[in-house]
């Protein structure tokens, strides 16, 4: 049968404990906000296929584990990973100024090439919020990657932040695809085929 | 009130011809439901369909008068949901493309206005009954699969958001269009699409009454017939069945014809040769271990049992008969507080009554002197103190989404969540260096809602920590050290699956984590844990037993990994999501038996041995002579282990290191 899918991404979720990052995870699989939370242990993902400009891209989103604890198994599936999601939570200083560590492990264990986006969860907290809005951007600015408030309760800018994150993926991709490889009509991607390299992008160059 | 599911077997409701897709040069007309159900998710379908994904629908059977065939057909019930006339609310969805799971729920009831059909005209998914092979029910039964025929493949799947399929599958049964074909427990379910052809004869059959007696005479224990016409009717060829087309072998899920080391053993259909072959040749393989003992857990320990264990004096005789006991039932759950107490070492088995009282006030002085300590603290000293800070505010984050669906622990402002608070930032303040990590907020919960009481509930989570501390190690050395103790028995007893697991880059047993971590605390209800914990508590009956109720699920998992060609991402998915559909019974039972078989293995390699506690084999040493003669094992194996053990655990080591390192590149696929 032809692949129900054009391309797979592997997405990553990372950010201090608590920051919402299994509920953003819920919001963009089903749709769907859970109040009764459960701390997650270990890890899992969950697969949510989108379309962009006609291709059908398969996005395989991990949850991990958000306590330091952890790091030391978590760490091990930054590897392979072509976006990740740096989340803090608007209500918590501390997860905010925790990004520049989780930022540090990004470089230690993922792909140099990864795609990056920073957000600020719980937008809908106002009231509780101890970090501006303009601090977070600043911050993106800093790191230059892009940057967005969301709110997995009440359903703010999920769905965008996956698409605007799974586009910058798609793009830097076809961009090196088109320079080391000029299109000859009718190919297709296979990322399975092609993981034991260093970065993700340099897959491409193996086709 | 739910009029939105039909499942009318013979009286159809007529439906026009309006519906039929201009771009279908069939004509789609008078057709007859024969079952439907509403609030069906689309889930996966061919690509023109993609806007639909995740939207709710109508799934129904439909028998049209022309062309005369049976049909599957989904229709969305998204933009425009009109109320029933029995209300009088309407919800309007003005989100085009996907509509709103919650909407879709205060929409549950409505069904879809004429407008909406005719809006919706195109987007029907509608195939042959025929063109399909098989139907695969997953996730408790709320998701169904369709498989077409011609390649095997998906041909779209559907998510039951209210309630599940069973109803769907059961009209669609008892109208002899589908046949089950497998079942295992946890709910996934294998249906056959019965051909026109068969069906016919299905409903011939099933007229005359005989597929019934056939059904019902052959559930009952194999070789005992009732009476000779029933006996007769048994061995009656299955006409009908022979007629069905082959179940496609990658969706197979029917557990058949199972080596005598598995604990799966299902109905064996001849249809299923090619497996039977496969597994006779793994069975090779595993020949060298002893036939599985039977095992059965007994009944719980009793107020009357509990009661003759008791001296004079007060003290507790015969603590090994009385772990036994709950080692293979567990303990009546009004006694639990009590002999819990014991089990996790906060109260001592040999104590008299006055001795135990004593220690009980100690206990509590120390826990409240522990308590204050952390109590008292300034704002200064937390500010400047960030090692404290850190665990409390992680404390803080996990109390609030420990075990809060249970009535103990539920509601806004319970106060059992601030005792639960207290003993875990009490626990820091007695272990500082372990302080809190995520995983123990887990631990503690049953112990406080069995023990009602805060300092009790405290000395008994130190008791379990201190038989699970490595498992929070900052290194998590602890962890990987199980994993690698875990693969080894895997290795061991089950190289069937073992082997699968090598070639298929899964055998770092990572997926294993979060049930090592918390000893099952997610994978089970909470009644389950109660009763696994209190076994797994009395050490019995070997150390890192616990390790075997991996082993043992694993073991009812094998067919389904391997059957499913399952990779590293979806052994982890399958585990995951296992989580609430395991029977604890039948894992007990199954780990133990699996401990007896191992046990009685000759040539026990001595990696095995110090996992679960038998003694090494040494060079010279006397005590292996004694193990020689008690196991009659040969010299010259014992010999060549000697020589190669360093080596052995070396390459163990390393093999295991190769291992994380191959599925951390994971096929992302």
């Amino acid at each position: 049968m032809a692949k129900t899918y054009d391309y797979l991404f592997k997405l990553l979720l990372i950010g201090d404990s608590g920051v919402g990052k299994t509920c953003i995870l819920f919001r963009f699989s089903e749709d769907a906000f859970n109040t009764t939370f459960i701390s997650t242990i270990g890890i899992d993902f969950k697969i949510r296929t989108i379309e962009l400009d006609g291709k059908k891209i398969k996005l395989q989103i991990w949850d991990t584990a958000g306590q330091e604890r952890f790091r030391t198994i978590t760490t091990a599936y930054y590897r392979g990973a072509m976006g990740i999601m740096l989340v803090y939570d608007i209500t918590q200083e501390k997860s905010f100024e925790n990004i520049k560590n989780w930022i540090r492990n990004i470089e230690e264990n993922a792909s140099a090439d990864v795609e990056k986006m920073l957000l600020g969860n719980k937008c809908e907290l106002n009231d509780k919020r101890q970090v501006s809005r303009e601090r977070g951007e600043q911050l993106a600015v800093e790191y230059g990657i892009k940057f967005m408030e969301t709110s997995a309760k009440a359903s703010i800018n999920v769905e965008e932040a996956f698409l605007t994150l799974a586009s910058d993926i798609k793009a830097k991709m076809e961009k090196r695809l088109e320079a080391n490889n000029p299109p000859k009509g009718g190919h297709q991607l296979k990322f399975a085929e092609t993981r034991k390299t260093e970065t993700w992008l340099s897959k491409c160059n193996l086709l | 009130m739910n009029n939105s599911v039909h499942y009318n077997t013979n009286q159809g409701v007529q439906i026009g011809s309006e519906e039929s897709p201009a771009a279908t040069p069939t004509t789609f007309t008078n057709g007859t439901i024969k079952c439907t159900h509403d609030g069906v998710l689309l889930r996966k379908a061919s690509v023109e369909h993609i806007a639909d994904l995740n939207t709710s629908g109508a799934l129904s059977i439909i028998d049209y008068e022309s062309p005369h065939r049976l049909y599957i057909e989904w229709r969305p019930n998204d933009n425009i949901l009109v109320a029933d006339d029995s209300q009088d609310w309407a919800v309007v969805d003005t989100i085009p493309r996907r509509s709103r799971t919650i909407s879709e729920c205060k929409a549950f009831n409505i069904k879809p206005s004429p407008e909406a059909i005719a809006a919706n005209k195109p987007r029907i998914i509608r195939t042959r009954l025929d063109d399909l092979s098989t139907i695969i029910v997953t996730e408790r039964g709320q998701v169904i699969c369709f498989i077409q025929k011609s390649d095997n493949f998906k041909h779209s799947e559907f998510f039951f958001q209210h309630g599940n399929a069973e109803q769907f599958l059961k009209s669609m049964c008892e109208q002899h269009m589908i046949e089950l074909t497998g079942s295992r427990l946890d709910g996934v379910a294998e249906y056959t699409v019965l051909s026109t052809e068969t069906q016919k004869l299905k409903r011939t059959f099933a007229e005359l009454n005989i597929g019934d007696m056939k059904n019902s005479e052959s559930k009952k224990e194999k070789g005992w017939m009732r009476n000779t016409w029933s006996g007769l009717l048994i061995n009656l060829p299955d006409i009908a069945s022979s007629v069905k087309s082959s179940t496609p072998r990658n969706y197979t899920s029917r557990n058949v014809g199972v080596h005598s080391c598995s604990s799966s053993s299902e109905e064996h259909s001849p249809m299923d040769g090619e497996i039977e072959n496969l597994k006779e040749e793994d069975e090779k393989i595993v020949n060298t271990l002893p036939e599985r003992p039977f095992v059965e857990r007994t009944k719980p320990l009793n107020e009357a049992q509990w009661l003759e264990f008791h001296t004079v004096d007060g003290r507790i005789s015969d603590v090994d008969r009385i772990k036994e006991i709950i080692f293979h039932g567990g303990i009546h759950f009004n006694l639990r507080a009590d002999v819990w107490k014991y089990l996790l070492n906060y109260y001592q088995w040999n104590d008299t009554e006055i001795e135990r009282i004593q220690r009980h006030k100690e206990k509590y002085k120390e826990y409240y002197k522990m308590k204050a300590q952390w109590l008292s603290m300034t704002t200064t000293q937390e500010e400047n103190f960030s090692g404290f800070r850190d665990r409390k505010c992680q404390i803080e984050k996990d109390v609030k989404r420990t075990d809060r669906s249970l009535d103990f622990f539920a509601g806004e402002d319970n106060p059992n969540l601030m005792v639960l608070q207290g003993i875990l930032m009490t626990y820091v303040m007695y272990n500082f260096d372990l302080g809190y990590v995520q995983g123990m907020s887990d631990l503690l919960a049953p112990l406080l809602a069995i023990q009602g009481n805060e300092v009790d509930a405290f000395w008994c989570f130190v008791g379990f920590m201190d038989m699970v501390f490595a498992n929070f190690d900052i290194d998590q050395a602890g962890m990987k050290a199980q994993f690698r103790q875990l693969r080894d028995l895997v290795e061991f007893s089950n190289p069937r699956l073992f082997n699968y697991m090598v070639t298929h880059e899964s055998d770092n047993m990572f997926f294993c984590f979060r049930w090592l971590l918390v000893w099952y605390k997610r994978e089970f209800s909470n009644d389950d844990i109660l009763k696994l914990w209190e076994c797994l508590w009395t050490r019995l009956p070997c150390p890192n037993f616990h390790l075997f109720i991996s082993v043992s699920i694993l073991d009812q998992q094998t067919d389904v990994i391997i059957e499913n060609k399952y990779e590293f991402t979806e052994i982890l998915k399958h585990i995951n999501e296992l989580s609430g559909h395991i029977n604890v019974k039948r894992t007990l039972e199954n780990a133990e038996a699996i401990y007896l078989q191992i046990k009685a293995a000759d040539n026990l390699p001595n990696n095995i041995r110090l996992i679960i506690g038998e003694p090494v084999i040494d060079n010279g040493n006397s005590e292996k002579e004694e193990e020689q003669s008690e196991n009659g094992t040969d010299t010259a194996d014992d010999l060549y282990e000697v020589v190669r053990k360093p080596e052995n655990d070396r390459r163990q080591e390393e093999q295991f290191d190769e291992a994380c390192e191959r599925s951390m590149f994971l096929n992302y696929t």
